[in-house]
């Protein structure tokens, strides 16, 4: 610290230079920041479950659908036919776009006594009620087109946009929003529902920048009015202000620089840092004055900072860098990310605040400092005395309290479909709760089922097997509907015997099977079977459609299949394994679940670790994560008692709530320690402190509650409640550091010994 | 509907001919001129040939079949008639293709599927649809309509050893588009024999996806034949190629091998 301080108070101009350079530098790299929202990509690829739904996308190719609904009182009237088909044509055409299947591009396989016939629904524009009574003829009553293309009212049909294999993230942006300005003209009277994977990343990744563009301000603007009102000088106001901008344009250039992309929850960053980061400077700037008021020059009072303060406020950054850093035991890639990026992002603000705030302070003109009224506040007094006279009480309180807030834990319900972030009247929420209403369902399911027999699934035996294995997936509950080869079989079967139904089934000749394989591959669209079987046809994959988004009825689902499949596949040499977006939900739903714990029990341990060496006293550092065990009960409590589901943003406010959380109570600790040794009297120390020090903690904790409140208006559901989340833990902390904590000290009076 | 299938492009064969003729070209062909010739080349009778169609995934994954294929053409209506058995891969051996070609209307397809022992009449999916589920699509192979494009010569350049004139091929309308899957094709003509030896193909959004490659080409009775070729769709690199083997030409093949009844 004395080489620091000696340093800075020397050369100002030289630190401010160089802060400025490495901000240009790395501000220069902010221009690489990709979006990346897959949720793919926040899954660590070494998981079976991930290396599974890998193998089935190497496997089978599987496209991302935009999924187009569309509400019409008459879906044959010639009207929305044209609309279909005009749509479809222009949708075509559109860069990234592999295949369109509508009305307009379906045809209808009819098997008759001579063979087959493939009819295209459309031949060309529909221009009279002819054209529309052949649509309708074509794919009434047909079960091909049910659910697909017919919604269940009969009153809704669908576009479906096949993207092509392998596009980034940001083509598929471009294609979506592209595609929304190609919808809009043709809305009304039918009604245009857009949805699917896709759609709901690139709304996801459009929010994550537009909350970036629409918060970061907010937050700056709110952070400089806490600093105004408890400096009432600009410098106080801009100096931490610059230091939390310049620390956001480090981190995300930073980002750009190692190419780690933004994600929902790394694009929390610069807001957070905001809410977190001024603290450091309001430190220094009070130290700073203080040491003015003893009539110090300003080389002589930056040194004093240093010396004084320098600790103090590096122990203070540090203890958050732990409990960010604390979230890389999580196994979900996003929020390891996250937690890093934000563990540097506070050390840079550290650093930034050490070296610059007392460099400008140096240079700036020696500001008049008016003595401020007495440390001391008497409503603060009094609260001391309370937590004194009632410290039992207090602790009784807190512990049940507690008590209360483990009965809530288990109440705690975990989510992790995108889609439950977006608000319940959000357009893309209401396209998609119509969809899945009136169509199969847009989150798919697969069951990959394989024999080491090259050709086991032209075997009528094992087909069959897969067949009844169908049949028992279709009907459990909220499956929508399934897509496979035996279908496909079934049908062909029936065609061939010129559409008789009773020919709906597999038949008992593999060599039939195969031909009439054959026989689609030369008469409809061979692909059709690149998604439904391997060339070798010895691993097929069946696609059920599922009409939830909510993991627990997920996870009903998978586990009732694994145990169907235990007794049905025993002894046939097939085996199966359930993936497919659905199972990586799920995926991510435990990840979650497990990285909490995880990351809550290590920020714990780091903190007391540091608390321990910082306050010099075990005792002490136990002492001090006392109050921080009751918010973070608390937090967990009230998620469960208000409905808040742990996802993988509201995950990460327990390591936010004690990194900061901590420093209040290692302040109270600090101070208590210190005014021990002259009073030598606990209850007294404890209401001298409590008078001197809660002042600067509820300042504190007000101007972060403040800056994570700002995260309420973001887009996000998952970060609304972030916010909302942290700001409440704030003021528990706070509460904790000078209501529990006091009374705690008070109970057990302990006695630091050692020297300071 | 899979109109001239191959024939398209084994009867197109011999715009050479007019070249070997003598027929002395200007340096400055006009692209137009010099695609007539391509599309409008000579044919032969009669043709009996063995064909192996391979299909080729990303990862390496192969898929072959084997087939034996005769096919006439009636010099009068110009209309093609062509009988394909399968013989490999051995589920479908047996089993057989029928195609009459009609100038005016849809053409007839059947197929013979031995394990019913019976013969069905098929319609095929578009011409832009794959051909037996590789990445030739019907349109490939059936070489298309030489009025539904403009033609612009953008440059000259060697190709393999060739001196090549480089042709954009732009559909005329959004028909020929639909129709064909292509908005654009650059074909790289050779200008000594007229034989496409490259096409690149261009999707209806107007982005290049497929390249179509002409392996390897024999002159068989004076008429230029392609007897290897190879599709390349260039989005996920899975790749077909279509291979002639002993190729024998104008050897009299009978009507009757060619009727439905011969199919059972």
């Amino acid at each position: 610290m004395r080489k620091l301080g000696n340093f800075v108070s020397r050369f100002p101009w030289l630190t401010l230079v160089g802060i400025f350079g490495i901000t240009l530098f790395l501000g220069y790299f902010m221009k690489n920041i990709r979006v990346e929202t897959r949720m793919e990509a926040g899954l660590p690829a070494h998981y079976p479950e991930v290396k599974a739904y890998n193998r089935m996308k190497e496997l089978f190719p599987s496209r991302d659908v935009i999924f187009i609904g569309i509400e019409s009182n008459n879906i044959f009237s010639l009207r929305t036919l044209q609309k279909i088909w005009d749509l479809s044509d222009t949708l075509e055409s559109l860069k990234g776009v592999k295949k369109v299947l509508s009305f307009a591009t379906a045809s209808k396989i009819k098997g008759t006594t001579e063979g087959f016939e493939v009819i295209p629904l459309m031949d060309d524009r529909p221009i009279s009620e002819k054209d529309c009574e052949k649509v309708r003829e074509l794919v009434d009553h047909d079960p091909m087109y049910e659910g697909m293309l017919i919604g269940k009212s009969g009153h809704s049909t669908a576009i479906l946009v096949i993207l092509k294999d392998n596009i980034s993230q940001d083509e598929v942006l471009k294609i979506y929003k592209e595609l929304r300005k190609i919808v809009e003209p043709y809305e009304g009277p039918e009604k245009f529902y857009i949805s699917g994977k896709p759609v709901v990343e690139a709304m996801i990744a459009e929010h994550v920048t537009g909350d970036i563009r629409k918060l970061f301000p907010i937050s700056i603007l709110v952070a400089m009015v806490v600093l105004f009102i408890s400096f009432r000088s600009l410098r106080g106001v801009f100096l931490p202000v610059l230091t939390v901008i310049l620390a956001s344009v480090w981190v995300m250039g930073l980002q750009g620089l190692l190419g780690i992309p933004l994600s929902l929850e790394t694009s929390l960053l610069p807001m957070l840092l905001v809410a977190i980061g001024t603290a450091y400077g309001i430190h220094l700037i009070h130290q700073f004055n203080e040491e003015i008021m003893r009539g110090f020059s300003r080389r002589e009072a930056v040194f004093n900072v240093y010396i004084k303060r320098g600790n103090a406020v590096i122990i203070a950054g540090l203890t958050t860098v732990a409990g960010f850093i604390s979230l890389v035991t999580s196994q979900i890639k996003t929020i390891k990310t996250f937690g890093l990026m934000n563990g540097i992002g506070v050390f840079i603000t550290l650093f930034i605040s050490i070296f610059m705030v007392p460099a400008f302070l140096a240079v700036l003109k020696k500001p008049k400092v008016k003595p401020s009224a007495s440390p001391e506040s008497n409503t603060l007094k009094n609260l001391g005395v309370f937590t004194v006279r009632k410290s039992t009480l207090i602790v009784i309180i807190s512990i049940l309290l507690m008590i209360i807030g483990v009965i809530g834990i288990p109440k705690i319900k975990s989510e992790s479909n995108e889609i439950t972030n977006f608000p319940k009247n959000s357009p893309i929420r209401i396209a998609d709760e119509w969809i899945n209403r009136e169509f199969v369902g847009t989150t798919p399911l697969n069951i990959i089922f394989e024999s080491s027999k090259k050709g086991a699934f032209k075997d009528p035996k094992n087909l069959k097997i897969v067949d009844e294995f169908e049949n028992y997936v279709k009907g459990l509950p909220y499956v929508g509907g399934a897509m496979s080869l035996t279908d496909m079989v079934k049908r062909l079967n029936q065609g061939l015997f010129a559409d008789n139904p009773e020919y709906y089934s597999i038949p008992d000749s593999r060599q039939l099977i195969s031909q009439e394989i054959f026989l689609y591959s030369m008469s409809g669209d061979p692909s059709d079977f690149d998604a439904l079987v391997n060339p070798d046809y010895n691993v097929l994959n069946i696609t059920i459609f599922i009409k939830t988004s909510n993991t627990g009825d997920l996870k009903k689902i998978v586990s009732a299949i694994n145990r169907y499949k235990e007794q049905k596949l025993a002894g046939t040499g097939i085996t199966a394994t359930v993936t497919g977006l659905s199972r990586l939900f799920i995926l991510m739903d435990q990840l979650v679940v497990k990285g909490q714990i995880a990351s809550v029990i290590s920020a714990f341990i780091l903190v007391l670790i540091i608390t321990s060496i910082v306050l010099k006293s075990f005792k002490a550092g136990v002492l001090s994560i006392i109050p921080l065990f009751v918010v973070v009960i608390l937090n967990f409590g009230i998620m469960g008692f208000a409905g808040i589901s742990l996802t993988h943003a509201t995950a990460i406010v327990a390591s936010i709530a004690i990194g900061i959380g901590i420093d209040y109570a290692v302040h109270y600790i600090n101070r208590y320690k210190i005014l021990n040794k002259e009073l030598r009297d606990p209850s007294k120390t404890v209401i001298t402190s409590t008078a001197t020090v809660g002042k600067a903690i509820i300042y504190n904790a007000l101007s972060v509650t403040l800056g994570f409140l700002v995260l309420t208006l973001s887009a996000f559901i998952g970060i609304k409640r972030l916010g909302l989340l942290v700001a409440i833990t704030m003021v528990l902390s706070a509460f904790g550091a000078l209501v529990i904590l006091p009374s705690v000290m008070n109970l057990i009076k302990p006695h630091f010994g050692g020297e300071d | 509907m899979i109109k001239k299938l191959f024939w398209g492009k084994v009867f197109g064969v011999g715009v050479l001919f007019g070249v070997l003729c003598g027929v002395q070209l200007h340096a400055a062909q006009n692209a137009s001129k010099i695609m007539w010739r391509v599309y409008h080349r000579p044919k032969w009778r009669d043709m009996h040939a063995f064909m192996t169609l391979e299909i080729i995934s990303p990862n390496g994954n192969k898929r072959i079949r084997k087939m034996e294929s005769w096919s006439k053409t009636d010099p009068k209506t110009d209309e093609t008639k062509m009988l394909i058995l399968f013989l490999e891969p051995a589920d479908i051996k047996g089993t057989k293709f029928l195609l009459h070609e009609h100038k005016n209307r849809d053409d007839d397809m059947w197929i013979y599927i031995p394990a019913i022992r019976k013969a069905k009449r098929i319609a095929a999916s578009g011409k832009a649809g794959p051909f037996m589920g590789s990445d030739f699509s019907n349109y490939d192979i059936g070489g298309g309509e030489y009025e539904d494009w403009s033609y612009k010569l953008i440059k000259e350049e060697n190709y393999d050893g060739h001196p090549c004139w480089v042709i954009e091929a732009t559909a005329k309308n959004k028909k020929v588009v639909k129709k064909s899957g292509y908005s654009k094709m650059v074909k790289w003509v050779r200008k000594d024999n007229y034989m496409v030896v490259r096409t690149d193909c261009y999707d209806r959004s107007g982005e290049l996806f497929k390249r179509i490659l002409t392996n390897r080409m024999e002159k068989i009775q004076g008429i230029w034949f392609e007897t290897e070729m190879t599709a390349l769709k260039l989005e996920n690199n899975r790749k077909s190629i279509m291979r002639f083997e002993k190729i024998q030409v104008n050897i009299g093949l009978p009507d009757r091998m060619f009727s439905l009844r011969a199919l059972k």
